[in-house]
């Protein structure tokens, strides 16, 4: 005789984390080759560049940045973050044991561990970037940083904000599937919307998103800003799992 | 049967799922076959339901099915928790039971043969005849 | 002790309905075959019971719980069918385990016997299997997995007989050492039916019959011969099939309510009887018209 099994929400959560660390383990390869990528460019082209000549003197200052790295790796998240979302993975969640609620929560700890990845990643980057520059900098270059060399505990630092910073592109992008998932109309409508809301936003030079940029970037106290990406993540992700927990497994 | 394993090949042949006989017909009446060839013995356990339905690869509840059929009859009896075990009045129960069965195909001989226009006589002599070659097959 | 009920049961996909005042129970630990044409909402309400849609109106209980978002219904289910979606990136092996991990009754030691059974490559990626195998493999981790109710969704697309074979009889096999309620969908009725114990006939997502299979065999008789000996004979018995049969004689398939009697009479009658296979006496059933393709071509 069968006697019935049971299992907790956690346990079902935990196992599902579990599984799709194993099963999504190639996402981490993707992150390492968009971050390759995204170095190449950084060190190919210039950010922004500025040439200055004169009878005597020819100067020419170039601007590295770790900005299109960290750009790239907040792409990554965040597509990764809806492509959890779409039917495809849903459905294998499903073929094992779940409910929807443990099927978001698990996402969730999946796109904590991506951030964290993420954001390590990006701040060893940007360290490898300086050194590349440094050593590749055709010989006549003078490298000015305000922090060229960096301190052990700034690197911690810049790891931990990059992953908060990428744990909210993740949240946005899995609100967003999860929105999507809703009509098969807004998979064109919600793209449409935010672009449309961006270009007469940038029309009418009134750059709201800045606004909401600057209300994480410009908060000064550390245990603030934490508050508010994680608090934010939190509303995201309750608005997703709450707009999800009546999909149809078809 | 649609198949068999090695040993489940046998009862193949003899079983027929075409529709004609429910399976646990089939059971109960080579389970009868079993008995009168002395496979079991009186007050022997018969296979369980279970072990039937290994055996022919069937629902164990059709085995069961095919087992009640004979506890009903008498010619198997229960001990409750220890399985089914051939009565005593078992093989005279089953003989009684396939005399009233060759009576019942004798008569629907006797119809076949009145549509055939085949004589009393006529039917004897072809009974005799084969009589005559069922024993000399058997002797060989 | 029921594992499943369904009252009233009603589904609809936009204005179609899928499951039509559905209500059955399924027994603990039988094995219900479920059968019906395509289109008779078999999919949709295995898939309800296993938390995959929503039902529309009516009531599902499986192990006394609704089983939508019910993770007490998930862990002691699992669902085969030929869409399992599996993992891209991991190997067959790599599935094995990670399925055991998830199913607290699963027992590896099936698993790994069956994989070597079908000599299966364990490096292999799932989508790189033919059809049939990969039918074979989602069987394999639907036998493993032990659950309380383990539900076969047309399970043997694509495999050979040989293999069908092999698969009725692990089934049969697991079932007699580990009983448990088995709900298995095929068209090919004939072939599981001597496994089964009940059957669920589903026709245009209501509910045709229901009833262990010893009685499907009983259920109809066929009677063929002159077409008013034959009305005469069935008078209003209920007429599931009726067929032109050469010049003037017809065929009908009725509800077997005859005595023993009544039937050795039709043979004096000139008529003939014979039973009605279960599998056809589902197409009966099921069937739109009483006639059959035949009515297609007929003149009249």
């Amino acid at each position: 005789m069968m006697s019935l099994a049971r299992i907790s929400l956690g346990g079902a959560v935990k196992q599902q984390y579990l599984f799709k660390l194993r099963a999504y383990a190639n996402l981490f390869v993707s992150l390492v080759a968009v971050q390759i990528i995204a170095l190449l460019f950084t060190t190919g082209g210039m950010v922004g560049m500025s040439g200055m000549g004169s009878e005597y003197l020819d100067l020419e200052i170039r601007f590295y940045s770790g900005a299109i790295l960290f750009v790239f790796t907040a792409l990554w998240i965040a597509v990764n973050a809806f492509v959890l979302t779409l039917p495809l993975s849903r459905h294998v969640d499903f073929s094992f044991v779940t409910n929807r609620l443990s099927s978001n929560l698990a996402n969730f700890g999946f796109l904590v561990t991506a951030a964290v990845a993420g954001g390590v990643t990006v701040s060893l980057g940007s360290l490898l970037l300086r050194n590349v520059l440094y050593y590749t900098g055709g010989g006549s270059s003078l490298i000015i940083g305000a922090n060229f060399l960096v301190r052990p505990d700034e690197l911690l630092t810049g790891a931990a904000v990059g992953s908060l910073y990428l744990l909210l592109f993740g949240a946005a992008g899995y609100l967003a599937g999860a929105l999507i998932q809703l009509h098969r109309s807004l998979y064109v409508l919600l793209p449409a919307l935010v672009l449309g809301v961006l270009f007469y936003e940038a029309a009418h030079e009134q750059l709201r998103l800045l606004q909401v940029i600057n209300f994480y970037r410009l908060e000064a106290l550390p245990i603030l800003f934490i508050l508010k990406i994680v608090s934010s993540v939190l509303l995201l992700w309750s608005g997703a799992a709450l707009l999800s927990n009546r999909t149809e497994i078809g | 049967m649609h198949y068999g394993g090695a040993g489940r090949g046998v009862y193949s042949m003899i079983f027929d799922t075409g529709g004609t006989q429910p399976i646990y017909l089939q059971i109960s009446e080579w389970l009868e076959r079993e008995i009168l060839s002395h496979n079991f013995a009186t007050d022997e356990k018969v296979y369980s339901q279970y072990q039937l339905a290994e055996m022919f690869n069937i629902n164990p509840a059709t085995a069961a099915k095919g087992l009640n059929i004979l506890a009903e009859e008498g010619i198997l009896y229960k001990k409750r928790g220890l399985g089914m075990f051939v009565s005593p009045e078992a093989g005279r129960i089953i003989r009684e039971k396939r005399r009233k069965q060759v009576l019942h195909r004798l008569r629907e001989l006797i119809r076949e043969a009145e549509l055939l226009d085949i004589t009393e006589s006529e039917l004897l002599a072809m009974f005799k005849a084969a009589q005559k070659r069922e024993k000399k097959e058997e002797r060989v | 002790m029921n594992a499943v009920e369904c009252r009233e049961l009603t589904r609809y996909f936009g204005r179609t309905v899928a499951l039509n005042d559905l209500s059955f129970a399924i027994k603990k630990n039988t094995i219900t075959g479920l059968v019906g044409p395509n289109g008779a909402g078999k999919t949709t309400l295995l898939k309800i019971l296993c938390g995959h849609l929503r039902k529309t109106a009516g009531d599902v209980r499986v192990f006394s719980d609704d089983p939508f978002n019910s993770l007490k219904v998930s862990v002691n289910t699992v669902f085969i069918d030929d869409h399992l979606a599996l993992p891209a990136t991991l190997t067959i092996f790599d599935t094995l385990e990670a399925a055991r991990l998830f199913y607290p009754n699963w027992d590896h030691r099936l698993a790994l016997r069956l994989f070597e059974y079908f000599s299966f490559e364990p490096r292999k990626l799932h989508k790189d299997l033919s059809k049939g195998q990969k039918s074979t493999f989602n069987m394999i981790l639907g036998l493993s997995a032990r659950c309380a109710l383990t539900i076969f969704d047309e399970p043997t697309v694509g495999m050979d007989t040989a293999v069908r074979r092999d698969f009725y009889r692990a089934l049969l096999q697991d079932y007699l050492h580990h009983p448990r309620t088995i709900i298995f969908s095929s068209h090919l009725l004939g072939e599981i039916e001597d496994i089964l114990e009940e059957i669920l006939l589903l026709g245009e997502g209501r509910k045709c019959l229901h009833l262990p299979v010893a009685e499907l065999r009983g259920y109809a008789v066929g009677v063929r011969g002159p077409a008013e000996t034959v009305e005469h004979f069935i008078a209003d018995r209920d007429l599931f099939r009726r067929e032109r049969f050469g010049r003037d004689k017809i065929f009908v398939a009725v509800r077997n309510s005859f005595s023993g009697e009544a039937l050795q009479e039709a043979g004096a009658m000139g008529l003939e009887v014979f039973p009605i296979p279960a599998e056809d006496l589902c197409v009966y059933l099921t069937a739109r018209t009483k006639g059959g393709i035949d009515d297609v071509f007929s003149e009249d």
